[in-house]
């Protein structure tokens, strides 16, 4: 009886043994780490200064710039006074903007069409006309590493650089549907393709030199939106459809991610841009939840 | 110690044939060729297969093992492969054409007994049914196209293979050809061609732009809605004259073509608050065929179709599971959304409890309170339909957010969660 009990126990061995050897291994993937937490949501102490932010950008730690169409088209300047955030200044905008940028000196939003670009300057931040060829309608917009502006050009699927007296520089034919634009340090830049889920890289001769696909959610393929390069190449993107935003490193490595979609505070609903403030700050515009927030990245800046 | 060296010997046994378990199987697959499948049927009735006009060649000649393993498998049926794998061992080409960018998606899953009979059947090519009828039963549009006036003579025929590869193809649509190469194989081109379409040279084009390959209401198999200077014949309105070294060229840039018409519509586009990307600089072509389209508004294909090409909300090409392209039954896109541009993020029409109330009367006279005057504790800004309810993602009912109500509540009335508020 005992022998045959174990015999039997050797043969369940056995095909345990043979369906081990023949399972197929379970596939792992590796999720990227959640490297970005959330510091703030900037927001004056007024309340409901910003209620759908269209471009965010950071001329400081200490002061952001935010530009909305709805409920009519504006920039909103806020700054940080001790512990809080105040609202600074309004500045009414000829047209509904598209994106918005710092140069180092002074503000420069793209504008829907015919209205083209504006830059703000001065202490009271006055709207000039910048002088564009009407040819030329204004997509996203970034600051190139020689100062110059980048203006992806919705009519003719191309980027172009605009020398100081708005003429055009440079240029190169880009694919259909870009949604995103960012300079890289070297001269190059990148560019995202919402429906594609992609980034793709061109060098500093503007030559298509890397793409990288997005990975998405359970649920939705990513979105991207909204680019920045920081100064160590890492490229950060917003996805407007999961919520994210995600960090590729200079090889476009997918190296974290932070946020998903959701309305409490650090979550963010169908965001429309993003730009790093300062080394490891990111700020979001946060549209679908009418706020802007900040994000520190772990490991950059001093963040833990 | 006898049983335990006995045990020895059969764990040694058992690990011996667990790594040389290939073997094991391939010994009972060359045992088993020369075994006569007559064995097989004297439990097996396989006669209608064997009267079938169409046989299956291993049926034919009697060579079950050929397929299934008389004594163990892995797989159902006693199947010595998975089915797909199973079928590509032999018919080498079908797998050579998983290679093609475009795969029948049976193909691409594996489902080969979804199109085809395993022994044997009526109709050639070991097909489950005539190839419209087969066709049809995934591809229900077809039916419906058989009801129009004019049918193309391979579809009024059943014949979807004479221009669609089955299996896998290097074009879209599994044709054969790509554009005009395939329609040319049986119209032809030159002069007549030519001298139909107004004296403009048609070789490179893509004919199934403005003609239906399968049925149409209209003579010349011309799609629904045509585009009024095609429709009249003026090509000249927006294309340089036939003669021309261009003849196709615009005699303007796309949008401010467009504009010289529909003005109004390209100003919608392009100065809106939210402008739909591909039409912020004017390209109207991404989503409009300047010739012939079907139903309202010249669209390449049908809204929801066209709309899930780039946005895909709903998982229309993944299949994702608790994903919708559309909200309630047979809502078009642009029902709620404005597709050139709008006042509103994510092109709504109109502010989104507004919108919402078009249809939901009910719902919107006995509401959760919403709007400008009452703030979501979440994010400190104004409530509306839309911060509780989803519309696209339908992973509940009700299209609300949480799959869990409470959990949707909570969200905001911690007090009664016993959170503090």
């Amino acid at each position: 009886m005992r022998r045959k009990r174990l015999l039997r126990l050797s043969v369940l061995l056995a095909g345990i043994t043979h369906t081990m050897a023949f399972a197929p291994a379970a596939r792992t993937q590796a999720a990227p780490p959640r490297i970005f937490s959330w510091i703030e949501t900037v927001q004056s102490e007024e309340g409901l200064a910003i209620r759908s932010p269209v471009a965010v950008t950071a001329i400081s730690e200490r002061e952001l710039v935010v530009a909305e169409a709805t409920p009519e088209p504006r920039v909103l300047r806020l700054r940080r006074s001790g512990g809080a955030w105040a609202l600074e200044g309004v500045v009414p905008l000829p047209a509904a903007p598209v994106d918005l940028v710092y140069d180092g000196k002074r503000l420069v939003v793209a504008l829907r069409q015919p209205a083209g670009l504006v830059s703000l300057e001065g202490s009271d931040r006055a709207v000039r006309r910048l002088p564009v060829s009407r040819e030329i309608v204004p997509g996203r917009i970034a600051v190139a590493s020689n100062g110059l502006l980048l203006v992806q050009d919705l009519a003719h699927d191309r980027i172009v650089e605009l020398d100081g007296s708005g003429k055009v520089a440079r240029q190169t034919d880009l694919p259909p549907g870009v949604t995103a634009l960012a300079a890289v340090s070297n001269g190059g830049f990148v560019i995202a393709l919402a429906a594609e889920s992609r980034v793709v890289r061109y060098d500093e001769q503007w030559r298509e030199e890397d793409s990288w696909s997005l990975a998405g959610d359970d649920s939705k393929p990513a979105w991207p939106v909204a680019l920045d390069v920081a100064p160590d190449g890492e490229i950060l993107v917003l996805d407007r459809h999961t919520g994210r935003i995600l960090a590729l490193d200079s090889n476009g490595r997918w190296i974290g991610f932070g946020s998903r979609q959701g309305w409490e505070p650090g979550l963010l609903w169908f965001p429309a841009d993003l730009a790093n403030v300062s080394e490891g700050l990111v700020v979001v515009a946060d549209q679908g939840n009418g706020r802007v927030q900040l994000f520190r990245q772990v490991g950059k800046g001093g963040g833990e | 110690m006898r049983i335990a060296f006995r045990f020895a010997l059969v764990l040694a046994a058992s690990v011996g044939f667990t790594l040389v378990g290939h073997s094991v199987t391939d010994v009972s697959a060359s045992s088993s060729v020369s075994m006569d499948g007559s064995v097989c049927l004297d439990c097996h009735d396989l006669d209608d297969a064997f009267s079938a006009p169409s046989q299956h060649q291993p049926v034919i000649e009697r060579d079950c093992s050929s397929c299934h393993n008389p004594h163990v498998a892995r797989f159902a049926s006693l199947l010595r492969e998975r089915p797909a794998a199973l079928c590509a061992s032999c018919h080498g080409e079908i797998a050579d054409g998983l290679q093609r960018p475009v795969i029948h998606r049976p193909v691409a899953e594996g489902r080969c007994a979804d199109c085809h009979q395993t022994h044997g059947g009526a109709v050639a090519g070991l097909l489950r049914s005539e190839p419209q009828e087969l066709c049809a039963s995934c591809h229900q549009d077809a039916t419906s196209w058989r009801e129009r006036s004019v049918l193309h003579v391979p579809f009024a025929q059943g014949k979807c293979s004479a221009c669609h590869d089955p299996h896998s193809s290097e074009f879209s649509s599994l044709a054969k050809r790509e554009g005009a190469e395939l329609c040319s194989r049986c119209h032809g081109g030159g002069a007549s061609l030519r001298a139909a379409h107004s004296g403009y040279p048609m070789g490179a084009s893509s004919c199934s732009t403005c003609h239906d390959p399968h049925a149409s209401a209209r003579k010349g198999l011309l799609r629904e809605t045509l585009h009024a200077p095609f429709e009249s014949g003026d090509c000249g309105e927006c294309h340089e004259s036939a003669s021309s070294s261009e003849p196709f060229a615009l005699v303007m840039e796309g949008g401010a073509l467009c504009a010289q018409c529909h003005e109004d519509v390209v100003e919608e586009s392009i100065g809106a608050a939210y402008s739909h990307i591909s039409s912020g600089g004017g390209a109207c072509l991404e989503c409009h065929n300047p010739h012939a389209g079907e139903g309202k508004g010249l669209l390449v294909r049908s809204t929801r179709s066209l709309c899930a090409s780039c946005h895909d909300p709903g998982g229309a090409s993944s299949g994702e599971p608790n994903r919708s392209t559309t909200h309630g039954e047979d809502l078009d896109c642009s029902e709620c959304h404005a597709p050139h541009g709008a006042g509103q993020a994510v092109l709504l029409k109109t502010d989104s409890i507004a919108l919402c109330a078009t249809c939901h009367t009910h719902e919107h006279s006995v509401r959760h309170p919403v709007g400008e005057d009452v703030f979501d504790p979440r994010t400190g800004s104004p409530m509306t339909c839309l911060s509780c309810h989803g519309i696209h993602q339908a992973g509940d009912e009700m299209y609300l957010h949480a799959s869990a109500r409470a959990e949707l509540c909570l969200g905001c009335h911690k007090e009664i969660g016993g959170g503090s508020s």
